[in-house]
Parts: C-alpha cells; structure tokens; sequence
C-alpha cells in the first residue's frame, strides 16, 4: 500500500515512520511539510523522498498519515480527502467540533476513510481489558479513575496557536476515546479542575483533573504535563476500574525492564511490549482495504474532540457543564 | 497448513492447544491420551480430532507436540523418531541423562528436527536481556540473580513424585539453567540445595549457584514453596560492568484482576510466548531450517539440573569435570 506523510511536527511521526518503512505492507512513498527544513531533514533521516508540493504527493499514494500540528489538521485532511482512499490523522482530530464535523462530513462525501490515531486501543493490554469488560463476568463498571500524564512536550505542544491548547488538548483524547471502545457509552457531564502550576511560564494549561460521567459512571481523567524531566519512561497510561464483581488495575506500558547505568546516572525503562502503533498502522491499512470494521474513525475523533471542546467550556465557567451524546 | 498433533491432554498441552490457536502456521489437527476421557474433554473445547490410540496420530498428522510426563518421553519419542516426525518436546528433555543422551543420538541418527520447549528464551523480557547482554550494552557480566516460582502445581499428581518430575530443581529450574547458560556459556561448578526429593512433594524451593568458565556467578531460585492462591512470579536482576538490567514480572504486569478468586496477574501480548515458540518450531519444519533449541540444549540444561540435583542431594559444591 503506498503511503505518505503529511508534516514531522508532531513527536509521533518519527514512530510511525519507521513503521511504515520497516513493514512489508507499506510503501513509504515520501513526506510532506510546510516547513520545509524541518521535512527534509526528516526524508533524509529515513531514507525517503521529500515532496515540495503537497498535491504531488497525495497524486503518488493511496493513503496519508498526518502529523502536523493539531491546528493544522482540518486544512490537511480537507486536502488530502480528494485524492486518497484513507487517512490516519494524529489525535486530536482536530481542535474544535465544528472543525472535526467538517473533516468527517467532507471525507463521508468522497468515500475516504477517515481515522483517528488512538494507538492505545491496539494494545495487547487494552484489548484484553476490553474482553474483560464485555465477557460480564465482573458485572458492570460503577466507577473509574484514569490517568494519562506525560512530561513537557517541545516546541509548538505549548503555543496555543499551533497546539490548540494544553494538557487537556493533548492528553484526554486517549483515555476518553479507550473508554468510549471499552464500554459503548458517551460522556454527558464533565467538571474541569485545571491550572498553570507546574510551568506558570507557560501560556497553555499543564495540569488538570476531571470529573466525568460516562452514560452514568462517574469517571476521572487526569492529563497533566506531571511527569519530571528525569523519569525513567516518557509517561503513563493507567486505570482503575471498579466493577461490580472486581476491580480491575491496569498501566498499560509497564512492561519494562529497568536499565541502571554503572558509568553514568541514567536510568531508562526498556519497553518489551508489543508496539501499539505498528499494529494500529497495520490495523488501518486493512481497514481502508475493507478487511476489518472496529477501528478508531472520525467520527471517534470527532467525539473525543467533543469532550475537550466542552472540558475547556468548563473551565472557563468554573461549573460542570452537559455533554451532548 | 501443517497438521499438529498434540500427545497428552494435561495442563501444558492445553497451553500448546492455545498457542496453535494464536499462531496462522499450523492446525491443531488431533489429541492422543491414554485417558480418553481427558482426550475427549480436550478435543471439545479446541476442537480437534481424537486419535483412538497413539499409532493413529503417528499416522495423522505432519508434526507432534509431546506433552506428557517427564519419565514417558522416551518412549514416545522412540516411536516418533524412527518415523521421523517434527517434534517440539516438552522440557526437561527427560528425566535422566541416560534418556536425554539416547534422544539426542536418536534424533541425529534420524535427522529428525526436535525442539526443546526451553520457553524462557521466547519470553520478551527474557529475549530482550539476552540480547542486550550478547550485544555488550551492559559490559562483562558479573552476577546474574533469578528467580520463578510461585504456589505448588497442583494439577497433576507426578509432579509429587521425585522419581517422575525430578522435583523443583528438575522442572522449575531447569528453565533458569537453560536461560543463563544459553546466555553466559559455559559452567565450571555448581552448588544446589532444596527441600524434598521424596515421593510425596507438596512443597519445595531451590536454590542453584552457578560459576561461570567467564567468571560470572548466577544465583537461581525455584519454588513451589508460595501458598496456593499467590501468583507465580518471575524476577531477573543481571550485573554487567556498564550497567544492570531487572525486572520484577508482577510489579510490571500491565493488568491486575481482583475477584472472587483473589487476584490474577496478567501481561497480555499479541503472541504469548508459547505461540512464540510454536510459530518459530514451524517456521523450521515449514522451511527445513534448523530448530531454535535443539535437543544437544535439552541435553544440556538435564546434565547441568541433574548436578545440581547431585550436588543438593551430597551436600556439596559439584565440579562440571566430574561428571554425573
């Protein structure tokens, strides 16, 4: 399957490069990128071409990758809709609703799928949760507590004119759309704790909590940029869900085994997991292809960017506000 | 698709059954065991054939999976090497050195592929330092400690008798003497101690001391010592000059399910490591390469356990030169 890529501004592109260079499946046909230093150093780490025109590039494949900043999004999938057959766009699909409504309405319109890069869905972890809850053996979920933090992102993560937003913006896509997967059930309320505290330079959010209603599980995300410099690992998925017959304890990327270094301070946790992104990559190129149905769409895009939209609404009321499902 | 055929219905052939399930390379294709009624339990929930005796799955299928008991290997595989049928053999390779050397001469008479079911190799965590060791990130290896155990195994009643399992040192260690030598190399001496060689096991714990032709140490733990709800659990810590590597497996299991039962530990993958291993035994048959963990390795890793077993049983430090 041929495969481009649309932009290197965001920190996932580099995984996911290597993957569709490495993988069989794919042909790595080239790169795009409005800066185009960035791009080409980019191409020339990988081995592939740059392209300078972005509509020569999407007349060269049958699938894009986009990995610009999350501003940019909208403007990227609109283009790229006319031309290819798929399109994996970076989390968050995009920073307002009306904006996700667009994309998902435009590329239904031309028949192009459109998916959303939730790479936690497809690992081995998750996907066993996910068999947990729906066998009912452990009864329903009555509650959880969530949390996905990372440590300062570079660059544009923190100018809201390119990332949108902060913390929230970055980080409650993920478990918001893995316990929209897990459960079958839409967010209604969320209640928005949030400040500047760890970076007050900064002129984005980096830390939050939320209070959340799942359908009518009472729910709580924390997406802070919490994570030291010095931790060993980039961050953390984890979960805790009370069931009615059990509890469930999940941290998704823990298997790790620990590096100490004997000539240096450095500590670094290996990860031996199988990677998410490969199989989600993998999962997409069949899922264009028609050869599987469950996979992350827009419109899952579109919903997680929902409860962002409406996290920030919070915020600036300072009061639990109604989500739409 | 290769035609699979697994000897003996028990708890690590319905570990295999699951493995085939997740692999695309092979088809469960039939069961033999001498309890029919266990074949028959085994055959409804994997849904295979039933072989109505051990000749008819010779005659059925393209390669085996023996998994039963340590003392009934060698005569079954006597049958299935003079037939020259692929095999992925339980470990340990047999319950005596005499048994393993006669399998190994076997096997190689017969140019019959044989691979050893040493799983610990086809652990991620486990592959992963074995890799980072021989790739030199963590310098020359000084000291490696490792232990596995967890509650007695219950499931079957041969692993109480010492002349059967070889008791914990046998069965259990063996995976961890397997695992170090296949990475460090050869062994000069080693000291072992456990509990109980009788023929009615219902608890024990080892330890084995390894020194090293390189210098390195390994101190091993075995158990079958945990009470009877407590996870089984493995722990690693390797010493290089650079650097060290750990890991602790309940600490780093991503999934922990509280129920009824108490608590279980998971830490899921796309192939668990016995697909692992079953994917990579028929990748071998299926492309005439030579196996992963030839039976020279089970030879190998029963030599060195049953030293040990020696040195428990004497009270005193064996040297590799003196033999068995």
């Amino acid at each position: 399957m041929k495969v481009g890529m649309i932009s290197a501004a965001h920190v996932h592109a580099q995984s996911y490069a290597e993957i569709l260079r490495s993988e069989d499946r794919f042909e790595f046909v080239g790169l795009w990128d409005d800066d185009r230093k960035r791009g080409m150093e980019f191409a020339k780490s990988l081995n592939v071409a740059f392209y300078d025109e972005l509509t020569e590039l999407l007349n060269d494949v049958e699938i894009v990758v986009v990995t610009s900043e999350n501003t940019k999004h909208t403007h990227h999938v609109l283009q790229a809709s006319k031309s290819v057959r798929g399109i994996l766009c970076e989390k968050p699909l995009a920073t307002s609703v009306k904006d996700a409504e667009r994309m998902v309405e435009e590329c239904e319109k031309r028949g192009v799928k459109l998916g959303t890069a939730f790479p936690v869905r497809f690992h081995p972890v998750a996907q066993k949760v996910k068999d947990v809850i729906s066998s009912g053996k452990l009864g329903k979920p009555l509650m959880i507590t969530s949390s996905n933090r990372g440590k300062l992102p570079p660059g544009w993560f923190t100018d809201p004119t390119l990332s949108g937003g902060g913390a929230i913006t970055d980080h409650v896509v993920h478990l918001v759309d893995l316990f929209r997967w897990f459960t079958g059930q839409e967010f209604t309320k969320v209640k928005t704790f949030v400040g500047t505290n760890i970076h007050p330079e900064l002129p984005v959010e980096d830390c939050a909590i939320l209070s959340l209603e799942l359908g009518d599980i009472p729910m709580t995300l924390d997406c802070s940029w919490a994570i030291p410099k010095s931790y060993p690992y980039w961050g953390e998925v984890k979960f805790r869900v009370i069931m009615e017959k059990g509890v469930l304890e999940v941290d998704v990327f823990s298997q790790n085994i620990v590096f100490l270094s004997n000539v240096s301070t450095e500590e670094r946790w290996i990860d031996f997991g199988d990677n998410a992104d490969r199989i989600m990559l993998l999962a997409f190129a069949d899922w264009v292809k028609g050869k599987i149905k469950d996979f992350p769409s827009g419109y899952d895009g579109m919903k997680a960017t929902q409860v962002v939209e409406k996290a920030y609404e919070s915020a600036k009321l300072g009061e639990e506000v109604v989500v739409n499902a | 698709m290769i035609r699979v055929g697994i000897v003996g219905a028990g708890f690590i052939g319905k570990i295999h059954a699951e493995a085939l399930n997740q692999t695309r390379k092979g088809t469960l294709h039939m069961v033999y065991d001498i309890d029919p009624e266990a074949a028959k339990s085994f055959a409804q929930t994997y849904k295979c054939g039933i072989a109505g005796s051990f000749e008819k799955l010779l005659e059925s299928v393209d390669v085996i999976v023996l998994a039963v008991p340590t003392t009934y290997r060698r005569n079954y595989l006597e049958r299935i090497l003079e037939q020259r049928i692929p095999t992925l053999c339980e470990k340990p390779l047999a319950r005596t050195l005499e048994e393993a050397e006669w399998i190994v001469s076997k096997v190689k008479e017969t140019g019959t592929k044989l691979m050893v079911d040493h799983v610990v190799r086809f652990f991620p965590e486990y592959a992963e330092i074995n890799e980072r060791i021989k790739s030199g990130e963590i310098g020359n290896v000084s000291e490696a400690r490792s232990f596995r155990g967890g509650p007695f195994p219950g499931w079957s009643q041969w692993f109480k008798s010492f002349r059967m399992s070889g008791g914990v040192i046998l069965d259990l260690a063996i995976h961890e003497i397997d695992y170090w030598v296949w990475t460090l190399g050869n062994i000069r001496e080693v000291r072992a101690q456990s509990l109980d060689n009788s023929e009615n096991i219902s608890k024990d714990h080892c330890y084995v001391i390894l020194a090293f032709e390189n210098g390195a140490l390994v101190h091993i733990e075995g158990s079958w010592a945990y009470p009877p709800h407590a996870p089984f659990k493995t722990a690693v810590e390797v010493v290089g000059s650079k650097g060290t590597l750990s890991f602790e497996s309940t600490q780093i299991a991503p999934l922990k399910i509280f129920d009824e039962e108490g608590e279980k530990v998971e830490s899921p993958f796309i192939l668990n490591p016995y697909a692992r291993v079953m994917e990579s035994f028929l990748d071998a048959v299926e492309k005439d390469l030579p196996v992963a963990i030839p039976a020279e390795d089970g030879l190998r890793a029963v030599k060195i356990s049953l030293l040990a077993i020696r040195s428990a049983t004497e009270k005193r430090a064996v040297k590799v030169r003196e033999g068995l």
